[in-house]
């Protein structure tokens, strides 16, 4: 996102926290369910990391944004960044103590990572495990075939009534594979803070 | 939405329209079965988290910033005694960059003489940056 050409205006960090302190309990939701999903198959990242990196590099104007694009657009980009340098580290050094980013000096009572960031030692075992983030949301969803679809279609660059169209579905059908296809990505409480 | 003409990379286009659809899903259908306050303490917390970190980012940022233009500009560092300063502001008067009028120099306090030399040598240093 901050890739854009200059002289597009770009939102300042004083818009992007007005923007973040508007948001109500069904936002905060939608990112959570962005950070979750974008996470997939990145070993030593929680949906919470993800979400923190975002909004302190959209914070402090590292990463910016330009006017009128939608807050989740703007954050499934930001978090689509920081996630591809992160698989981009892990590919060029399965040792590396720096993928491990985002530790709040615990804030969160839930908390209960490891103080020392040598824990998360990514050996070549753990690197294994990790997937590009496709093939491990596939993954996710392989036991149902209209989720796979509708996965499918958005990964072409369909949504809403053009995916509808072809995948012929009505809008009641597709209404339900959506939510469940959501709720599939959002972070289980047990998820959201460890991985 | 995502044509031919500028192809988006499959993992940009699952994420974005994702992020449109949770956007076009109602706020009920988002919450069902969720403790919005409990979603809502979320938020708030990692809004606050972030603002703290971006904050000390920021700050750390500047810092190098400063230490990067190295010890010489920083003026206030070099001792210089009165005399010295009030010589070189009565110098400054004549130097078209400075506003500053000679004569005032004689009413000025020591202490603001070599606030105003300081001043001065802030103003010198960035000339020449």
């Amino acid at each position: 996102m901050s890739a854009e050409p200059s002289t597009t205006p770009r939102l300042s960090t004083s818009e992007v926290e007005a923007i973040f302190q508007g948001f109500g309990p069904a936002d905060w939701q939608r990112a959570e369910t962005l950070a979750s999903a974008a996470v997939q198959g990145l070993v030593g990242w929680s949906p919470r990391d993800l979400l923190h990196e975002a909004l302190v590099g959209l914070l402090d104007g590292s990463r910016t944004c330009p006017v009128g694009v939608h807050p989740m657009v703007m954050l499934a980009s930001v978090m689509r960044s920081i996630v591809s340098n992160a698989r981009q580290r892990v590919a060029a050094s399965p040792v590396d103590l720096g993928v491990r980013v985002g530790h709040v000096d615990g804030e969160y009572a839930e908390d209960t990572r490891p103080a020392a960031h040598g824990e998360v030692l990514l050996t070549p075992e753990r690197v294994a495990e990790h997937r590009e983030l496709l093939a491990a949301v596939e993954d996710l969803v392989k036991a149902d075939d209209e989720l796979q679809l509708l996965l499918m279609a958005w990964a072409d660059g369909s949504r809403g009534d053009e995916a509808m169209q072809a995948l012929g579905w009505d809008s009641k059908t597709h209404d339900a594979v959506r939510k469940r296809l959501t709720r599939r990505l959002a972070p289980l409480a047990t998820e959201w803070s460890l991985r | 939405m995502n044509h031919p003409t500028n192809p988006k990379h499959p993992e940009e286009a699952f994420l974005e329209a994702l992020a449109l659809e949770l956007a076009a899903m109602p706020d009920a259908e988002i919450l069902d079965g969720l403790d919005a306050s409990q979603v809502m303490e979320r938020g708030k917390q990692a809004l606050a988290a972030a603002k703290k970190e971006a904050g000390k980012r920021r700050l750390q940022r500047a810092k190098s910033a400063l230490a990067a233009r190295g010890p010489a500009s920083n003026a206030d560092e070099t001792p210089v005694s009165v005399g010295e300063a009030r010589a070189f502001l009565a110098q400054a008067a004549n130097d078209p960059r400075y506003t500053l009028a000679a004569r005032k120099l004689d009413e000025m306090s020591d202490e603001d003489v070599l606030r105003l030399y300081r001043q001065a040598k802030r103003l010198d240093v960035s000339d020449n940056d």
